[in-house]
């Protein structure tokens, strides 16, 4: 249970991470491109990504998410490179940021727009997974450290 | 040494050092109390700002159903439906704009046009604004409307918002209530619609400007080119 292990389960975590960046740029476009200008019959996904919620203080929460996907890639990349459980440390502050503020906009979703986008949806299952990777990631290094008593922040050899 | 012993191992090395584990726990619950206090800031914005943007205040003179000087060169004509998202958006960013530009300035004006086409609630909004615009506060209504509106056929609009909204702005509110409930607006609202449908309009807003037909809310520039055009041809 070395660094071995802490290593793929960041690089899962990256992997993740690209794959949620793919889905906010997805609807980051949607958004910018793609929002309706004229009302003609809304679907639901451009009612999700253009209601009020899907601003915030005029940035768009798609691209709230690409950031928060490309830090955590960044974050999770230099951390595996690295071996710094402090970056470590920080993408799982950031996913955890991910996985309320996910939870906030699907409950909008359900509750108050009464409508459900699966690419925000899926955006949300990625979030969720990256922070349990990483949270698994974190109890390794975790317990790693603590055995090895001599605190030092890294789980690199 | 097995993985499993040596994480046991750990945790009872930990507690006899609490230091070694206290410093990283106390790291983490900081990363995770950022986390949790950023992610609740940005959620009580986003409930504070209410039902969004709202309709800024008027800069420019209204006349029934009209913004702007009677004898403004240009009208521009907007066929919307109050339940409509994009036309809140209108109302609320693009409108302010040309109404700034153009309007105050007196080179514009713009004539409010009903095209309900997204439901019940739809209609009944467009009645109540005409049924403001009889007691002459036509304006005051759309703005009211425009800052009351909610999901489509949610209720937002149903008959006792709509005379809220009323006694909100000041109207009188029983003859309002005679006005809407005995539907005296209706067949002047179908009227408007099927005008605006047979001059091709689809979705809402669209915009006549001149000769010039804009759909939606476009950047700026889509109809500072129509006014010019318009100008040019009144002008000329």
């Amino acid at each position: 249970m070395g660094p071995t292990t802490v290593r793929v389960l960041l690089s899962v975590a990256v992997v993740l991470a690209f794959a949620g960046m793919a889905d906010a740029a997805y609807l980051t476009v949607v958004h910018y491109a793609d929002q309706p200008i004229v009302c003609s019959g809304i679907g639901d996904c451009e009612l999700v990504n253009s209601s009020r919620y899907a601003e915030f203080a005029g940035v768009p929460v798609a691209l709230l998410g690409l950031g928060a996907y490309a830090a955590l890639a960044a974050l999770g990349g230099a951390a595996g490179v690295r071996g710094d459980v402090g970056l470590l440390a920080v993408a799982w502050g950031v996913a955890l940021a991910g996985v309320l503020f996910s939870g906030y906009l699907t409950y909008i979703e359900l509750r108050v727009l009464e409508a459900i986008c699966p690419y925000c949806v899926v955006s949300a299952a990625l979030m969720t997974a990256i922070f349990a990777v990483l949270s698994a990631a974190l109890w390794r290094t975790h317990s790693r450290r603590a055995a090895s008593v001599s605190y030092s922040v890294g789980f690199a050899e | 040494m097995s993985t499993v012993r040596s994480a046991r191992g750990a945790r009872r090395a930990a507690a006899r050092q609490p230091h070694a584990r206290a410093l990283p726990m106390k790291f983490l619950a900081a990363i995770a109390g950022v986390a949790i206090a950023g992610v609740i800031a940005v959620i009580v914005v986003q409930a504070r700002s209410g039902g969004g943007v709202s309709v800024p205040p008027r800069v420019a003179p209204t006349e029934g159903r009209v913004l702007g000087i009677e004898d403004a060169a240009v009208t521009i004509i907007e066929y919307a439906d109050f339940q409509c998202p994009i036309c809140k958006r209108a109302a609320t960013t693009l409108l302010p704009e040309l109404e700034q530009q153009y309007v105050a300035t007196g080179q514009v004006k713009i004539e409010f046009r009903m095209f309900p086409f997204l439901g019940q609630e739809s209609w009944d909004a467009a009645q109540a604004a005409l049924a403001a615009a009889d007691q002459g506060k036509f304006w005051e209504y759309y703005d009211a409307l425009f800052n009351a509106q909610g999901r489509e056929n949610s209720g937002a609009f149903q008959y006792d918002r709509l005379v809220a909204i009323a006694q909100q702005i000041g109207l009188d509110v029983p003859l309002f209530e005679q006005t809407l409930s005995s539907n005296v607006h209706l067949e002047d609202v179908q009227r408007e619609r099927d005008a605006a449908a047979s001059a091709g309009v689809t979705g809402t807003p669209t915009f006549f400007i001149g000769d010039t037909k804009v759909v939606g809310v476009q950047p700026l520039s889509a109809y500072a080119e129509a006014i010019a055009a318009a100008q040019q041809q009144a002008g000329g």
